[in-house]
């Protein structure tokens, strides 16, 4: 099978708050779905960030890392193996190797609304 | 006439920041200043003056404290004039003259439609959409419409509960128990807080055996009716063309239209005046709808209170009091929209729960519910809680399972199975679905 390959745009908005990967706020509960290495003290070897026209949140990582939240089990992030992965209201949809679109799951009703968990 | 104005540039990048100004003056929750008082009678004589009109004494001058009070007291004081004047005479002719809109009329030719027409020779229509139908646009909903709405609701209310009782007051003591149970449900069900009661009692104290009367001069008081700054959306408009763009037009007789249209609602009647203060609390959504979770989106310091989930009018004990909500009020609701809105104070999950409601379709996702005509998927977290169990949760999806995309447009219509449904929270289909890991 063909690899994918993902080109970053120029321009894109750096999502990342302070140096931290944090995919989604939880609305109701504060609770954060959050990207960190998987060893504690390093930088996860990662970014996050706005397409320009799309607007399609992208995370990137170049080293294997882990998605943690208080409420789900952590999922490892392996960039060389690019599968669809889900937390909670949040869904890591492969694009390429090591690069996921970050999708925030949405309600339909008087106005569609991100899940608030 | 030959056009004296052309947009400029200038102008032009006011325009906006104009409306913004005005849709502002619309919402305003702002006390009243000790000054205002003076200022708002100093310019009800002006609009009075500028109509050839004699205006009321400065004591007949009054401010009332919402819409409703202007509404009520405005059509009993139209009938007790009426019937000072004329003696009593309750028949439709008499409610149609004392509520004549003569005064209103005059007014507002002489101020606002004289006004209008000078500047629309002078500029043609450019910038109306721009000002006065953007300020409407944004504000209507949540308050000229609905303060119209709920005052002509609460006035028929009235004078439907007024007609009832007979004319005597004998009988008016026999009925009184029955009337005030239907009354109270009736008020159950309505979007909003005025004491119907109370003014249809207030009716029969005032009038005697002519509660009628005087409640259908509430209901005909639309007539005397000037929206004040829930009108601003002309204010906005014209102006525009007096400070921005500085049209040489006379405005000494417009100024106190102008003046009016940062206070409340006024009836405005030979014999005298009533102005409202503005709302304490007004609140809309991000479209501009009139909304609030917790309470009243419109409350007056007199209680009187409106009610609206995103622009959704529905029943105030729903907003104040949902812990009252059982499966029988949401399924005896025939409005899709009110019943969605119960069902979101109900929670989902518990509905499907409580109401015993038949899948519609169960696969390794989850299940798929149609409840009256809306679909809910009900799913489980697949990490368990700290006691081994698993949270169950129930989301709300499109009727056909169409994908909701990012920009919260919706894709082509699925089955409906719940693998799809749930997809089409994450804007996929359910082909696309299929997490190799989920927590």
């Amino acid at each position: 099978m063909k690899t994918q390959t993902y080109t970053k745009p120029t321009r894109t908005t750096d999502l990342s708050e302070a140096g931290r990967l944090i995919l989604a706020h939880g609305e109701v509960t504060g609770h954060r779905h959050e990207v960190l290495a998987d060893i504690a003290t390093d930088i996860p070897p990662a970014q996050f960030f706005e397409e320009p026209d799309t607007k399609r949140r992208i995370l990137l990582i170049t080293a294997p890392c882990t998605l943690r939240h208080d409420e789900h089990a952590p999922i490892g992030l392996d960039p060389s193996r690019p599968v669809q992965l889900r937390q909670g209201d949040v869904l890591l949809q492969p694009l390429a190797p090591g690069v996921w679109y970050v999708i925030r799951q949405k309600e339909y009703g008087d106005v569609v609304r991100q899940v608030a968990d | 006439m030959a056009k004296k104005y052309t947009l400029t540039d200038e102008h032009r990048a006011q325009l906006t920041p104009w409306a913004d100004r005005w849709i502002a003056n619309v919402l305003s929750t702002a006390h009243y200043t000790a000054d205002d008082p003076a200022t708002i009678r100093a310019a009800v004589r002006g609009l009075y003056e500028a109509a050839g009109l004699v205006p009321p004494p400065d004591q007949r001058i009054v401010i009332v404290p919402s819409p409703t009070v202007a509404r009520f007291a405005g059509g009993f004081a139209a009938a007790i004039w009426y019937r000072r004047k004329k003696g009593s005479a309750a028949t439709r002719d008499a409610t149609r003259d004392a509520t004549w809109a003569a005064t209103r009329d005059a007014t507002r030719d002489a101020t606002r439609a004289a006004t209008w027409a000078a500047t629309r020779d002078a500029t043609g229509d450019a910038t109306w959409a721009a000002t006065s139908a953007a300020t409407d646009a944004a504000t209507s909903a949540a308050t000229r419409a609905a303060t119209r709405a709920a005052t002509r609701d609460a006035t028929r209310a009235a004078t439907s509960a007024a007609t009832w009782d007979a004319t005597s007051a004998a009988t008016w003591a026999a009925t009184r128990d029955a009337m005030d149970a239907a009354t109270d449900a009736a008020e159950k069900m309505d979007w909003y807080r005025i004491p119907v009661r109370a003014l249809t009692r207030l009716a029969h104290v005032l009038f005697a055996d002519d509660a009628s009367f005087g409640l259908q001069c509430a209901s005909s008081a639309s007539n005397l009716w000037d929206g004040g700054n829930q009108w601003s959306g002309w204010v906005a408009y014209l102006s525009f063309f007096r400070h921005v763009a500085h049209l040489p037009l006379d405005y000494t007789k417009w100024q106190h239209y102008e003046t009016l249209a940062h206070y409340g609602p006024r009836v405005m009647h030979a014999e005298f005046c009533l102005v409202s203060e503005h709302p304490v609390v007004l609140t809309v959504d991000a479209q501009s709808r009139p909304h609030h979770d917790t309470g009243p989106f419109c409350r007056w310091s007199d209680g009187t209170a409106l009610y609206a989930v995103h622009g959704v009018r529905v029943p105030w004990w729903i907003i104040e009091y949902p812990e009252r909500l059982t499966v029988a009020h949401i399924d005896a609701e025939t409005n899709a929209e009110v019943r969605r809105v119960m069902l979101d104070r109900y929670g989902f999950d518990r509905y499907l729960t409580e109401s015993g409601a038949q899948p519609l379709h169960a696969d390794a996702c989850g299940t798929l519910y149609r409840v009256h005509d809306a679909l809910f998927v009900r799913v489980q977290n697949s990490t368990p809680e700290p006691d081994g169990s698993c949270k169950w949760y129930t989301l709300p999806v499109d009727d056909d399972c169409r994908p909701i995309r990012e920009n919260l447009s919706l894709g082509e219509p699925q089955a409906l199975t719940a693998r799809n449904a749930i997809a089409s929270t994450f804007g996929l289909t359910g082909a696309q679905y299929a997490p190799l890991v989920e927590t």
